[in-house]
């Protein structure tokens, strides 16, 4: 890659096979794969098999608006609103690569989001959100009601 | 779609819970979707996180689960708001009122055992002023003797025998005791759970709820201030036999009907509770040494009447024991229902001093 010397590339690799390059001072906020290119390794490819190439430009856009340091507060709330603004699946699918790739603040964001969703949901609604199969056996179920109903009277009053 | 990391829910619930977003029904909710929730949505860091926020606990070290620790400071009320030393009876249960559900847990809101806080309050140097023990263990026989024989055990007695139970008397004073002795237990019991006064009151207070505590205190009240007048107004015939026959008192201590609305009015009866509430006001030491006199005379005049009803007894070959029924009460049925419900009151009122 020829570029200056002040802006080091990053090249990463997504899981079908689309390359992206990146600022290395964009690149320093995936903790996870920081080593990777600060041994000295710039240059070559590193491959990320596991995040879709849709999601990967996502998550590279979010962290070069957020490594942009003349960027104001107010612009970046915005920003970050509109950023989580997308499908559950393409969400989840960021938390995903955010997490794989360690970024905190996209994965605080993304987190917060999520539990925003869940806030008031009855316990069908949340399987239904996340595609959760019900994992319990009848007599768990009726286990795990029994500890929680205590505080969560209502359970079937709006299931 | 597959599942997100078991890492990634923690986190979203801790954030969820740090930011306010999720209280502890989403969390409980939550559990409810699946064993992995259920298993981290009862994690200790967060229902700490929510202890603190919701209680202003701070982390006390203790090993027992946070999720156990919130559900029993859930239910049960936080300690008192100690307002000052008069109030201390009183005092705010803040519960969260979920609209109209509010008013109704108000009526089922129970007060704390109160001997715990005073301890602690003493511990903590504020002091409040507390009524120095009087009443010691003969003291409070002599209120229980003294209640159990008033003027009804010389009434009641001949009474019950004559028109209910014939010589079976003995066997229905022997229902009645166990009776109001189970009645007594049960006294005892919440006597020593909560350790205050207050009697029935305060029991039910303590065990089921303010409503039910409103009804028996005025219940109380009622029960009470019937008794006592029925008592005060038996002394004034009494007092005529002592003045040499019914119709032998004193003009101004005679009873008097106001004219057209035939209410009588008892000057006597009046006299007595006004003795005895001035008696009352003076201090339970000095009623109670009035008390135990009168007890002392009551007890020697029925030993009297045991010893010389015997007596005569023996002498006649207790005559009236001869029935054509046998030793049986005339109507089993009627195993005297009174004697048990004055035993029943006195229990409670021996108790009340406890």
């Amino acid at each position: 890659m020829s570029s200056t010397e002040a802006k080091k590339m990053v090249v990463l690799k997504s899981f079908d096979g689309v390359t992206f390059e990146v600022e290395e001072s964009v690149a320093v906020q995936f903790e996870s794969i920081r080593h990777m290119f600060e041994d000295n390794l710039a240059g070559s490819v590193i491959p990320l098999s596991n995040i879709k190439s849709e999601i990967l430009s996502k998550v590279i856009d979010y962290c070069k608006r957020h490594a942009d340091d003349t960027t104001d507060e107010e612009d970046l709330k915005a920003f970050d609103a509109d950023f989580v603004k997308v499908e559950h699946g393409t969400l989840f699918d960021i938390i995903r690569a955010a997490n794989y790739l360690n970024i905190k603040s996209l994965l605080d964001l993304t987190c917060q989001t999520v539990a925003d969703m869940i806030k008031g949901k009855t316990p069908a609604e949340i399987r239904e959100l996340f595609n959760i199969s019900d994992e319990f056996t009848p007599e768990e179920e009726e286990e795990a009601s029994i500890i929680t109903r205590f505080i969560y009277m209502d359970r079937y009053a709006d299931c | 779609m597959s599942e997100l990391p078991e890492d990634v829910w923690r986190r979203i619930m801790q954030i969820g819970v740090e930011n306010s977003v999720l209280d502890f029904k989403d969390l409980c909710r939550l559990s409810l979707t699946c064993k992995c929730r259920y298993k981290l949505s009862g994690e200790d860091a967060l229902w700490s996180s929510l202890l603190y926020q919701d209680f202003h606990d701070e982390e006390d070290g203790a090993i027992a689960s946070k999720k156990g620790v919130y559900k029993h400071r859930y239910l049960k009320p936080p300690p008192p708001l100690i307002v000052d030393a008069i109030s201390r009876e009183y005092y705010f249960i803040p519960f969260k009122s979920d609209g109209g559900v509010g008013g109704l847990r108000s009526l089922v809101r129970r007060k704390q055992v109160d001997s715990a806080h005073s301890k602690s309050q003493s511990a903590s140097g504020s002091g409040h002023h507390q009524l120095a023990k009087a009443l010691t263990v003969p003291h409070l026989i002599a209120i229980g003797v003294g209640s159990t024989i008033g003027a009804g055990v010389y009434i009641l007695v001949g009474t019950v025998a004559r028109e209910h139970s014939g010589p079976a008397l003995t066997f229905s004073f022997l229902i009645a005791g166990i009776a109001a002795a189970l009645s007594a237990f049960c006294y005892a019991e919440l006597a020593s759970r909560c350790p205050s006064a207050g009697s029935a009151y305060h029991y039910s207070y303590i065990c089921v709820g303010e409503g039910v505590a409103w009804l028996i205190g005025w219940a109380l009240i009622l029960e009470y201030t019937i008794g006592g007048s029925a008592v005060a107004r038996g002394i004034s015939p009494n007092l005529a036999l002592l003045f040499g026959g019914p119709d032998s008192l004193p003009s101004f201590l005679a009873r008097q009907t106001i004219p057209g609305l035939g209410i009588v009015v008892d000057p006597c009866a009046a006299i007595l509770v006004f003795v005895v509430t001035g008696l009352l006001c003076v201090g339970i030491k000095e009623s109670t040494f009035v008390q135990g006199i009168v007890t002392a005379a009551n007890t020697c005049a029925m030993i009297f009447v045991i010893v010389a009803g015997g007596y005569l007894g023996f002498k006649t070959g207790w005559p009236g024991y001869e029935l054509p029924v046998g030793y049986g009460p005339y109507h089993s049925e009627n195993v005297s229902p009174e004697i048990l419900k004055w035993l029943v009151s006195v229990s409670d009122l021996v108790l009340k001093f406890v």
